[in-house]
Parts: C-alpha cells; structure tokens; sequence
C-alpha cells in the first residue's frame, strides 16, 4: 500500500469507527465520493477490527501467546521442571518426550506397580487458572471411566510438590496428525483407523461421553501395530444427565483448544467442528461422528473439506458449502460407498447423520470387508482361477489404479466369469451371515429375496462382489429401519 | 535451579550506558542492546522453567525486575526509565522473534520419541509461525507509520498499558487506543490476506 493510499484509509477508519455502525456506510459514501475502491479498503479494514476484536486477537502480550518457543528451546536439560533420574511421587523420570504451550511430557516408571506411563505436566500458567484445572481433572477423571482399547487408559491425576500432572497410558507412535504428513494411507488403512477411532467413540457414548475435539492431533496410532488411541477427553463434556453439568462444570458453548485465538491457529480446530458446534449449539454425539467424518475425508483426500482464509470463513463453509466429493482430491479410487458414508458422516442436519457411532461403525467395517473380498478377487483373477479372463483383469486393475472404470466393460463380456459370479454371490452369502453375527451380534439370514437382488443387480452391472455389498447394504438399511 | 552462567555486566555501567544514549548517544545503545537482550533472555528462560504456581509470565514484570537488577536507581532520572522499557520492548520482540524461527524451523514431532507431545509443539509451532507473520506485518507497518507500530511493540511485546504508552510516546492515552485499533487491524488484515489455511 502506498504512503498516501495508507494515511488517507487510516483517517476515514479512525473516522468511521467514531461513529455508530449505521451510521459509517453514508459517512463513506460521501467521503469516497466515486472511488470505490477507497471505500471497500476501508470496509474491509473495519470488517478485520472487529474481527480481530472478536477474536481476541493480540488481546494479550506475545510473550504469554508464545511462550512455548521459551521452554521448548535447543538448549536441553536448562529449562524444564524435572530431570532423568528425578523421582515424582513414584514416578521416576526417564527422559523427556517434548514440551510445549501444553505442558512437559516425560516418559516415567511408576515405581509401585513398575510400569512406563506417559506423565504430563501442567504449565504453571494453566495449573493457576482454576477452570483449566477443573478442565485437566475432569479429563482424568472421564477418561479413567472408559475402558476400551482405543482410548488413552488414563491412570492417575495428581499434584505433587505443586505440580499438577497426569498419568497416562505411554504410548510409542505419533498422532495421526504427524502420521499423515509423511504416510498417505490405502483406503484399508483408513477403514481401519477410521474403524478403530469410532469404536473408541462407541465406548464413549455408551458412557454418555461426547468428546467434542475429535481431530487428527487427538488421535494416536502406535508404532508396533498400528493399533490407533483417542486422546484428550480434556474437552469432553458429559451428556445431561451427568455430574459435571449439573454441577455447572462445563457449558454447551464452551469452545473446544483454541478456538477463540488468532487466526492462523484456529483453523486446526474449527475444521473439524460441526454445524451445531461452530455456532455455539448444544452438541451430543452426533458431533463426534461429524468430527470423524471430516477426519476420514482427511485421510482420503489429503485435505480438510472445509477451510477458509479465516476461522469465520472456514465457519461459513461448514455451515453452507457441500463438501466437494473425495474422488476430487484423491490420489486413489474411491469407492461410492465411502462417498456415501462421508457425506453422511458429514451431513448439515444432524438428524441425517449417523445417529449412533455403532451405525457408522457397521458401514465402515462392512466396506472394508467388501474391498478386501473385491482385492481378493482381483487376485484370484489375476492368478490364473480365471486364466481365459487373466489380461481383462489385469486391464480392470491398471484401470482401477488409475481411477477409470473403463475395464468394467471388457470383463463383462466374459462367459466365465458370469458363471463364477454366480458362485461367488453364493460363497458370499454364506458368508454374509458370519459377517454380521460378528459385526452386531445379531443372527442374520439371508433371504431368497436378497439373493435374488443380487442377481439382478450382477446382470447389469457386472461385478459380482459390489452387488453383494450392495444388497448387504440394503439389508443394513431395512434392519435399522426394523430395529 | 540454574544459575547464570555468564558474569553479569555490573549496574553501574548499564546504567551509564542508559543514561548516555538518553542524551542521545547511539553508540551507546549498541552496547546497551546485547546487554538487555542476554538478561531478558536468561530471566524468561528462567521463569519459564521454575515452579512458580499461580504466576503467568508477564512481560511488564519481566522488564520491570531486569530494570531493577540492570540498572542502578540512584543514578538514573525517572525518563531513563520510560527508554529503558522501550528498548526493552523491542529487545522482548527480538527475543520472542529469534526464537520462534529456531522453533518453527526446528523438526519437531519428527523423532521416535517426540511424538507424544506432538499436539503441545504443533500448537507452539503455529503460534510460532505466526508470531514470525506478525512480526513481518509489523516491520511493513513500521514503514508506512512508524509511531502506530511502536504503539504496537510496546503493548504487545512490551506489555505496557495505553497510560505508559501515551507517556512514553508523549500522546494521549486516546490516541493510543485509536493508533492500537488501527494497527491491530492492519497487521490482522495482513495476516489474513498472507496467510491462507494451512492446518
């Protein structure tokens, strides 16, 4: 901007802002007279005042804002609370896992019951404020009721000479965050760990837990087996009947880390917010299942479906845009039916989303199973059961990995492979029924009628394994709507 | 607790050095800069890394005891005072500024280990990067209107309040708060505009 241009927007804001808000629009006509551009700067300049007063931002000196870049400095061993070797109640430090505005974490022994846990330290600042405390036990204390292989086992919070801390679970691996900036996962991996994240939310619903900062940062995937771990239940909020919001402990709009902060670090956050969250609205657990939603299209497609240049912008599009469809980012073939659950995750209205954390988790597991049963097939076709139909299949699969379906058609024309479809709906019948007894426990039999559907459904379109899922999808549906 | 390493530069000499570039020595606030800046430094290292329940690290009462320990009160006019927190602010932003960079640039959560607190340094590491964007809006601003962005770096890298401002810059407390709301949504502006979404 030039000197002049500057000087003469600063004056007509300084102006402007004297003045009722209604009345700066009719000030700024006739002050900008015909330069709208003038005019537009000035609104826009207005627009980021109270933006950024509403934001809180630069509310407080930068040295409180960034005080991590203090503690977590190159120099080691100068700055931090405890030592290796130091004892902490009974737990004694091994080495420090890293630090930051979120406190010290150390990796420690629990000297009475000799095993490693995870010891988080409170910063001073947030062990003084009395609401991030009843915050920090609260997590303690939700997180301790629920007992599911997927959420961080928290073993203890406590203070010890004036340090507050947290005993968790340690876990060797990295957050899903960190994992996904050096791994693009298959689309089996993110079934998996999408899988494995709801069925730690299951747990916690069934516990009347929401946990309301569901985002790739609270998720853990361990390094031996991939096993994935929800953490930070700091924000959870217990549904209405429980003990916290009787008590007043925490709000329905209460936002989650660090979503009233600057720009820049909001978006982390707000992304992953719902509708009814980012408006402040009461949210329950269909919240949860949104925040995945947007984490599983996360994982597909490499980016956040909704982002805008700033946290009210990345607000406005979670409220009005459609998420743009995965196959628009994703470097791999996406499957409809993960499209589907998506959008379905991730539908405005929550009454047309997933209602439970179960259903989501029937739909996930499902088309994992399904795509498992097509690369089964694939191989199998490839290998030579079906040698007459061997080059089509290979054709298909180089098609697929390339995101046509072109392929599709040459195949059809295979005698051989219409006659083993045929087998195959059989085979997968049979086997449906295992499926879903040890899905949802629930006994399931396949009716004439399904098959049939499935027939049908083969006739025209050729691949014998979509059609079963298809008609094991419309079985789901007729199910729920049944129960 | 540690103990400071370096022999500290005794008061009487900062305190001549102060008074000098009062007078308008620049050669002196040369000397005085490296000076500050390493107390400063060391003081808000260490209170960052000491127990002290119930305290947040404020930066008035940051500057406000290395004044004490820096500089010898009978010798000084209360004036010195006032430059001696304007330095000090633009000494603060520096501090925060070089070690933002180290950190932003740093690969945090990289290592086997580290990971666990990856959500702690990505926050840190965000508002890192955004201290570095703030502080380049602050340096443009500077260009175009030099005194808002001192009003700037003292209040927010200096923690002072309007009333400090208006007397160290010799305006009115009203002026600081309009040349506040017009800087602040400026560099807000610019931080917006540079700096799309990046998670």
């Amino acid at each position: 901007m030039k000197s002049e241009r500057y000087q003469q927007v600063s004056r007509l804001f300084e102006s402007a802002l004297e003045l009722e808000e209604d009345a700066r629009a009719a000030y700024l006509c006739v002050q900008c007279g015909t330069d709208a551009a003038l005019r537009e700067e000035v609104e826009k300049l207005i627009a980021s005042h109270q933006e950024a007063a509403a934001q809180g931002f630069m509310a407080s000196p930068a040295v409180e804002r960034v005080a991590g870049v203090l503690t977590d400095s190159t120099d080691e061993g100068e700055d931090f609370r405890l030592k290796k070797g130091q004892l902490l109640g009974s737990y004694l430090i091994l080495e420090r896992l890293g630090a930051g505005g979120m406190g010290e974490v150390y990796l420690a022994t629990d000297t009475r019951l000799d095993r490693r846990v995870a010891l988080k330290i409170l910063p001073q600042d947030f062990a003084a404020d009395v609401r991030r405390m009843q915050r920090f036990a609260l997590e303690a204390k939700v997180a301790s009721t629920l007992n599911q292989p997927n959420i961080l086992t928290v073993f203890e919070f406590g203070e010890v000479e004036s340090l507050a801390f947290l005993a968790t679970e340690y876990i060797d691996g990295e957050t899903l965050r960190s994992y996904l900036r050096t791994n693009q996962p298959r689309l089996k991996e993110v079934l998996e760990i999408s899988a494995q994240i709801v069925a730690a939310l299951e747990a916690a619903h069934e516990a009347r837990i929401v946990h309301r900062d569901i985002k790739p940062e609270n998720v853990m995937v361990r390094r031996r087996d991939h096993i994935v771990k929800v953490l930070d239940f700091g924000l959870a909020k217990l549904t209405e009947k429980s003990k916290a919001s009787e008590s007043g402990l925490l709000t329905d709009t209460e936002a989650p880390t660090e979503f009233k902060t600057a720009p820049g670090n909001v978006l982390g956050t707000v992304a992953y917010m719902s509708p009814e969250q980012s408006q402040g609205l009461p949210v329950d657990e269909r919240s949860d299942i949104w925040s995945t939603g947007i984490v599983i299209y996360e994982m597909v497609a490499g980016r956040v479906p909704f982002r805008g240049a700033t946290a009210n912008h990345t607000i406005i599009e979670i409220l009005e845009k459609e998420p743009p469809p995965l196959s628009q980012w994703a470097k791999q073939r996406v499957p409809d039916e993960l499209e589907r659950i998506v959008r379905k995750a991730m539908a405005k209205d929550r009454g047309e989303r997933y209602q439970t954390a179960t259903d989501l988790l029937i739909d996930l597991r499902n088309l994992k199973k399904r795509l498992e049963f097509e690369s089964e097939i694939e191989r199998s076709t490839s290998t030579g059961v079906f040698a007459a139909t061997d080059s089509h299949a290979s054709n298909e699969e180089m098609a697929e990995r390339h995101g046509t379906k072109a392929g599709g058609a040459s195949r059809r024309k295979t005698i051989g492979i219409a006659t083993a479809g045929i087998m195959l709906i059989v085979a997968a019948a049979l086997g449906l029924r295992a499926w879903r007894q040890s899905l949802i426990g629930v006994p399931s039999a396949v009716s004439p009628s399904q098959l049939q559907i499935c027939r049908n459904v083969n006739s025209t379109i050729g691949s014998p394994c979509r059609s079963i899922a298809r008609g094991n999808r419309l079985k789901n549906r007729f199910d729920s709507r049944g129960r | 607790m540690p103990v400071s390493r370096t022999k500290p530069t005794p008061p009487h000499e900062i305190t001549q050095l102060l008074v000098e570039w009062s007078g308008g020595n620049q050669a002196a606030l040369d000397k005085l800069y490296p000076l500050v800046y390493e107390e400063l430094r060391r003081m808000a290292h260490r209170f960052m890394s000491r127990e002290r329940k119930g305290h947040t690290l404020q930066t008035t009462a940051l500057i406000n005891e290395a004044y004490l320990r820096l500089v010898d009160q009978k010798n000084v006019h209360w004036a010195n005072r006032s430059h001696f927190f304007g330095i000090s602010s633009q000494i603060m932003r520096r501090i925060l500024v070089d070690h933002a960079r180290r950190y932003a640039c740093d690969k945090h959560g990289g290592g086997a280990q580290k990971v666990v607190l990856e959500e702690a340094a990505l926050v840190t590491k965000e508002r890192a990067r955004e201290l570095l964007l703030l502080d380049e809006a602050l340096t443009s601003l500077a260009k175009l209107d030099p005194r808002r962005s001192q009003v700037v770096e003292l209040r927010y890298f200096g923690g002072l309040n309007n009333d400090e401002i208006a007397s160290l810059l010799k305006i009115s407390a009203n002026t600081v708060m309009r040349d506040w709301n017009m800087a602040r949504a400026w560099i807000y502006q610019q931080l917006t505009e540079s700096q799309p979404d990046e998670v």
